[in-house]
């Protein structure tokens, strides 16, 4: 699809179209690119003054671009998406601006780590998946001391309610939780469930400010982690982020440069890369301290596992959707 | 429940090893008629594509006829179950998590234990836990690996001495930075096993999964890396091994010790074709991709389930308490 963007500045602005291909860079739905050139004015139908475009495809293009070398570079360095992991830091540390501040916490039904505590208190909002709150109700007041339940009360309880225990549900339906019974759906994950009901809930101006965090989306049954890591990719537009005592994992689309803040005092130094869905042909990393430079990335042959983190930045560009993942140190 | 959802005999169309894959199965297959358009959807199976059916099996891919590779948890059952003569060798590799349940019962089972580094540590303290009723030494003694292989940046120094005066190989890698512990296990396992033939092989892994991610997923690409070999990774709540591309698969369920879930999951590559029988949701030809439809919180339905696919797979089942 094209689209004409007004007259500006003398110059017509172009969306080139959902997936060319140019010299093996694929630019998808979200990033947008524009091309700058200019075209004498023509007659249209009508008699209204427009623009008859020329016929872009690929070698158009990139003839155009060789020519200007500095539009060139702009639309190699992708859109850059920055990481950091800063919800993880005691509230007194938080920096000034950090956009990870608001999330979202989504608790599944494992036992919860040890750092929940943590980022109850920090949450914009709390959901429970369905045994999840059974595990809020018994091991929250454990981990901080508080005998006090009332003061661990989830905003949302969601799910196929096949897990919670009825005394749970009530006590928190009593206390102002809004139980949202999702059973005639089968079709999908509790973790799905809640995180599209969080977008669905989400105004479209905030939706790139959004943040999910989930605990107890690893270890246990392996179909459900598979599960948990295939929302991910599902909603790879959004930033979701899975906890557990050990490490962090979230998607990098393929579609932006990463740009990941490594907050040393709480996490690192472990870290990998992983092309789960499909290989990766082209994948380039700084700030490692085993770079990858333009590798070739696949389950049976090279996978980047073990890795530590040298820098305090690290950069991820690649061809395929990677989960980046990281190990977490000893919170409380 | 979807109204026009009707039980039919398979149809069976291709040629004669077609046929033989759909034999096994007793059940009949369901043809799936639904037109979602008409009305509400259906309550399938968490993750099922929605497509309109084919009757009939796709001819087979032009490479002919594949080998076919036969699995069985029969590792699982308590001793007094098993046969006398069981085809398999097993060998145990113990990483450094939490020992499971089990984790004697495949001790003793096995003719090769490995410790990968700090997995010695976890015999050696989680031994004597899971068999409270002896004493620890004796336990100990009775528990002791092999070989201790790794680069043993983990395993404690203590614990190391009292394996290494029992007679236990130490084998210091520490030099092989590029190859994860389990990597070494299983390349040391395979190198020294007597035969060329690896096929009556059978290395359990236990503490693969859990823990740190970059750690499952290296412990999975070794799954990957060696296909020819049956790895199991074990845990608490599941089981999983690859079933490589190569082969039809025919995997037989130890209902006494797992199931009823079950999932199979494309790491690493897309599937364009898969095809199962004895499953409660079974795919036919079905794509299958992260980012799609990946086969989760199925539910095992015969004692035989049969796996074709165009690309590498990973069968998980849960294993019963």
């Amino acid at each position: 699809m094209r689209w004409r963007i007004p007259f500006l500045a003398g110059k017509w602005l172009w969306h080139i179209p959902c997936n060319t291909k140019i010299s093996g860079i694929s630019y998808f739905k979200t990033s947008v690119l524009s091309l700058a050139h200019e075209q004498p004015l023509r007659r249209r139908r009508g008699g209204r003054i427009g623009i008859l475009p020329p016929r872009l495809d690929a070698r158009v293009i990139r003839d155009y671009l060789q020519e200007d070398k500095m539009l060139w570079r702009t639309i190699r360095s992708m859109e850059v998406m920055a990481h950091s992991s800063s919800f993880l830091l005691p509230k007194l540390h938080q920096p000034a601006k950090t956009p990870a501040n608001n999330y979202t916490l989504v608790v599944l039904n494992q036992q919860l780590p040890r750092f929940m505590p943590r980022l109850w208190a920090q949450a914009k909002m709390r959901i429970c998946a369905d045994g999840g709150a059974n595990r809020i109700f018994d091991e929250m007041s454990q981990m901080t001391n508080d005998l006090d339940r009332n003061r661990y009360i989830p905003e949302i309880v969601e799910g196929d309610m096949d897990s919670i225990r009825p005394e749970v549900k009530r006590f928190y339906s009593s206390q102002g939780s809004k139980i949202s019974d999702k059973s005639h759906n089968q079709e999908t994950t509790d973790l799905h469930k809640c995180i599209s009901s969080i977008r669905h809930r989400t105004p479209d101006h905030e939706k790139a400010n959004l943040c999910v965090l989930v605990t107890g989306a690893l270890g246990g049954r392996f179909d459900h982690e598979a599960a948990n890591i295939n929302v991910l990719y599902v909603f790879s537009d959004m930033r979701i982020v899975l906890l557990s005592d050990d490490c962090l994992i979230q998607l990098l689309p393929k579609t932006h440069h990463h740009e990941i803040y490594i907050e040393s005092s709480v996490e690192g130094p472990h870290c990998g890369i992983f092309p789960i869905g499909a290989p990766s042909t082209s994948t380039t990393t700084t700030g490692l301290k085993w770079n990858l430079s333009d590798a070739e990335m696949r389950f049976g042959s090279m996978i980047s596992t073990s890795n530590i983190v040298d820098s305090d930045k690290v950069t991820v560009q690649s061809d395929a959707d990677l989960l980046w993942t990281i190990s977490l140190r000893n919170l409380t | 429940r979807c109204a026009s959802w009707t039980s039919e005999a398979p149809v069976a169309v291709g040629d004669a090893d077609q046929i033989q894959f759909l034999k096994h199965s007793t059940r009949t297959r369901a043809t799936i008629n639904c037109n979602f358009s008409e009305h509400a959807p259906c309550p399938m199976e968490p993750h099922h594509p929605r497509r309109a059916p084919t009757a009939a099996m796709d001819p087979p891919s032009p490479a002919g006829a594949r080998p076919a590779m036969s699995h069985s948890s029969a590792f699982l059952l308590p001793s007094s179950a098993t046969p006398a003569a069981s085809a398999d060798a097993y060998a145990v590799v113990v990483l450094n998590q939490r020992l499971p349940r089990f984790a004697p019962l495949l001790w003793d089972r096995a003719q090769v234990r490995v410790c990968a580094d700090g997995g010695a540590n976890r015999v050696f303290d989680g031994m004597p836990e899971l068999l409270p009723g002896h004493a620890r030494d004796d336990v100990r003694s009775r528990y002791k690996p092999d070989v201790i292989k790794g680069d043993m940046d983990s395993v404690r120094p203590e614990v190391k001495e009292y394996y290494s005066n029992l007679g236990t190989k130490i084998a210091d890698q520490s030099h092989d930075q590029d190859t994860t512990d389990l990597h070494k296990c299983v390349a040391f396992i395979t190198d020294n096993s007597p035969g060329s033939d690896k096929s009556n092989l059978c290395i359990l892994v236990l503490g693969a999964l859990g823990g740190r991610f970059d750690h499952e997923m290296g412990n999975i690409n070794v799954l990957h890396l060696f296909p020819n070999i049956k790895i199991v990774l074990l845990s608490d709540d599941c089981l999983i091994f690859l079933l490589p591309r190569t082969h039809t698969h025919s995997i037989h369920i130890e209902r006494s010790v797992e199931g009823p879930h079950c999932g199979l999951i494309p790491v690493g590559t897309p599937s364009t074709s898969t095809t199962t029988t004895g499953l409660r949701w079974n795919l036919d030809n079905t794509h299958m991709s992260f980012g799609g439809l990946i086969s989760t919180s199925n539910i095992v339905d015969e004692d035989q389930v049969m796996v074709t696919s165009d690309s590498d797979l990973i069968w998980t089942i849960s294993l019963r308490h």
